[in-house]
């Protein structure tokens, strides 16, 4: 028989932070929000709060000193998780800001203590508990040991799960005595780079559960906070990588033969290639093809709005009725200081609704642009989180990346990041007979046997259509091919 | 839920006034200022809660300054710094007729409550003020149906 205490955890109301958490708040635990000032700390324990209580689980929200209470009243409702019908009836509000200046400690523990006995809340926030931390250090104050240690008992007796909001220095992580007793911590922290502020959150303890280790990126918006766990999480079941037998077809029946059947279910694929060399055609290609096949898609546009990306991609028409009909998502990605996690929770969101089975992302360029600078300075890691990701969804992911063509050295993605794929396809442009010509292989298909060729394509009213292979021909890369002696004399290549 | 259109609301705490200082019209000046400082003292308590005793001094202070235009007496019950503007108050108002006691308590009330409404949102002040009155509200609720 198995008499182990279970430990039920309270969903959190704040998306993304249950999985961070482990799976939810420890019911009875004793937690610290920490972090910097205006990190989101009251914001992110006000919405747990509206979250989790009800008329049988209330909520006692305490304020002493730091933001005046009728400022933080005022500012907390602006956010749509705040519920002024649950106040009084499943939150109630105490000020005790008064109370500490004037009568010390001890009597902020006897009116705290007081108010738990009459009103027999559930979940406890004491905001900020740095004001406490302060007082302690006054003579004749009750020490912060003692009052924690009465606080805690008398919360835990109470069978009270408690929030300490406060403003912390990583420092202190090693001598305050607050963060041995916690039973959890949430540490919120911002990082200033260049124009951008990135807030993140690291649940640096939470005893009895496998928190997700690392930084995750937070956003506040005006629905309140959201986490976006960072990616891969070690803890979350991966999907089983597809079964790669199954092709998806390109649409472009010549690079399908160059692939031995089209591109493996579950595989990421870069496209690289120069301006204009039609990267953009060939990955909404991708996805149409799949739409026709009954296989919705999403298109991920980095640098052009959905409609100028519409306007210019073949048969626009076409693609603006797929969008219509619920097959094809297309999603705009533009701010300037989006965190890889945001990006990718917004890909996969798109992704569940539709149960999209390809996606294209145009471009890595833009993605890169899209960008905060501190996520921009490991773009690879990003990237690689990225993929992975969308990956683990079971979907097949083509994504565009500009080459600056050079004739001197094969370079096969920029940042170095051709390794992250598990396919490449190379577009170059090569002057033949006199003319500017665009050439297509594979260089890559990890697993898979592909054509070594080089294949002649143009740039059709559906897309891209892919011609012979240039077997006729060496130094194709370095731009000016010459034709092997053997076939000088066959005469031109058909185009 | 409870609803109190702006509109109505200084309708609604004009019937508040009536009803907490007209159980007895017979009473003395004295009785009716007692009745409207406890029932401040009351609404005061409430608020209290939310905004902690500095908060409602600071929004008393300036419901009695504002209020002051219309009943210049009101003035002198904001001249005692660190007492709460209430105690002062109390006295003022026991020097006037039971009718002006009235008319100033709900001058001073709509006053009190439309500041905090400004500051921290109608929709809190309504639950809030259901918990200081709840008998009151049911009228209101009453009246606005």
């Amino acid at each position: 028989m198995n008499e182990r205490v279970k430990i039920n955890k309270i969903p959190s109301g704040v998306p993304g932070l249950d999985e961070v958490l482990g799976g939810g708040i420890p019911e009875l635990s004793f937690n610290l929000i920490a972090g910097s000032p205006g990190s989101g700390k009251t914001t992110l324990a006000q919405q747990i709060m509206f979250a989790t209580a009800t008329v049988e689980r209330p909520a006692l929200f305490i304020t002493i000193l730091g933001e005046p209470p009728i400022k933080m009243l005022r500012y907390q409702q602006q956010f749509a998780f705040f519920d002024a019908a649950k106040i009084s009836t499943a939150v109630r509000f105490l000020h005790l800001g008064d109370v500490l200046l004037e009568h010390g400690l001890k009597a902020v523990l006897g009116k705290i203590i007081d108010e738990i006995d009459r009103t027999r809340p559930k979940l406890v926030f004491v905001d900020s508990f740095r004001a406490v931390v302060r007082k302690s250090e006054e003579h004749g104050q009750l020490d912060l040991q003692s009052f924690m240690q009465r606080l805690s008992l008398h919360l835990t007796g109470w069978e009270a799960t408690t929030f300490l909001i406060g403003e912390y220095e990583e420092r202190e992580l090693e001598c305050n005595p607050l963060f041995t007793i916690a039973d959890g911590i949430v540490w919120i922290s911002q990082v200033t780079d260049r124009n951008s502020i990135v807030r993140k959150v690291q649940v640096v303890k939470m005893r009895g559960q496998g928190q997700v280790p690392g930084l995750h990126t937070i956003k506040i918006t005006e629905a309140g906070v959201r986490v976006y766990p960072r990616l891969p999480n070690p803890d979350r079941p991966i999907a089983a990588r597809p079964v790669h037998q199954h092709r998806r077809k390109t649409g472009a029946e010549g690079l399908d033969l160059m692939l031995g059947g089209g591109i493996p279910t579950g595989y990421s694929v870069m496209i690289v290639g120069p301006s204009g060399s039609g990267k953009t055609i060939l990955s909404t290609q991708f996805v149409r093809e799949g739409i026709e096949r009954g296989e919705p898609g999403v298109i991920a546009v980095f640098e052009k709005r959905p409609d100028q990306y519409l306007s210019t991609a073949p048969n626009p028409d076409e693609l603006g009725k797929l969008v219509a009909s619920g097959m094809l998502k297309m999603l705009h990605v533009r701010p300037l200081d989006l965190s890889v996690d945001e990006t990718m929770e917004e890909i996969a969101a798109a992704v569940l609704a539709i149960g999209a089975k390809r996606v294209a992302i145009d471009s890595l360029s833009g993605f890169e642009l899209a960008l905060a600078p501190s996520f921009r300075e490991d773009f690879r890691e990003s990237l690689y989180r990225m993929v992975g990701g969308l990956v683990g969804l079971g979907v097949t992911v083509v994504m565009t990346a500009e080459l600056v063509e050079s004739y001197t050295d094969l370079r096969l993605s920029p940042h170095g990041i051709s390794f992250l794929t598990d396919g490449i396809i190379l577009q170059r442009y090569a002057e033949l007979e006199g003319a500017l010509r665009k050439v297509v292989c594979v260089v890559k298909m990890r697993g898979y046997d592909h054509d070594k060729g080089m294949r002649l394509y143009e740039i059709g009213p559906s897309g891209i259509v892919v011609g012979e292979t240039l077997e006729d021909y060496v130094g194709i890369l370095t731009g000016t091919p010459r034709r092997t002696a053997k076939h000088a004399n066959r005469g031109e290549i058909s185009r | 839920m409870l609803k109190h259109p702006q509109a109505s609301r200084a309708d609604f705490l004009d019937v508040v006034a009536a009803k907490l200082l007209a159980d007895n019209p017979d009473d003395e000046p004295s009785g009716v200022a007692a009745r409207a400082v406890i029932a401040l003292e009351r609404l005061a308590h409430h608020v209290e809660q939310l905004v902690g005793a500095t908060g409602v001094g600071a929004l008393l202070a300036r419901s009695i300054a504002l209020a002051s235009v219309t009943f210049p007496w009101l003035k002198v019950t904001a001249a005692v710094p660190g007492e709460s503007p209430l105690v002062q108050l109390r006295l003022a108002i026991e020097a006037q007729d039971g009718s002006v006691i009235t008319a100033a308590f709900a001058l001073l009330l709509a006053t009190f409550v439309g500041l905090l409404g400004r500051l921290i949102g109608e929709g809190l002040v309504t639950h809030l003020l259901h918990d200081v009155w709840p008998g009151a509200c049911s009228q209101e609720v009453k009246e606005s149906s």
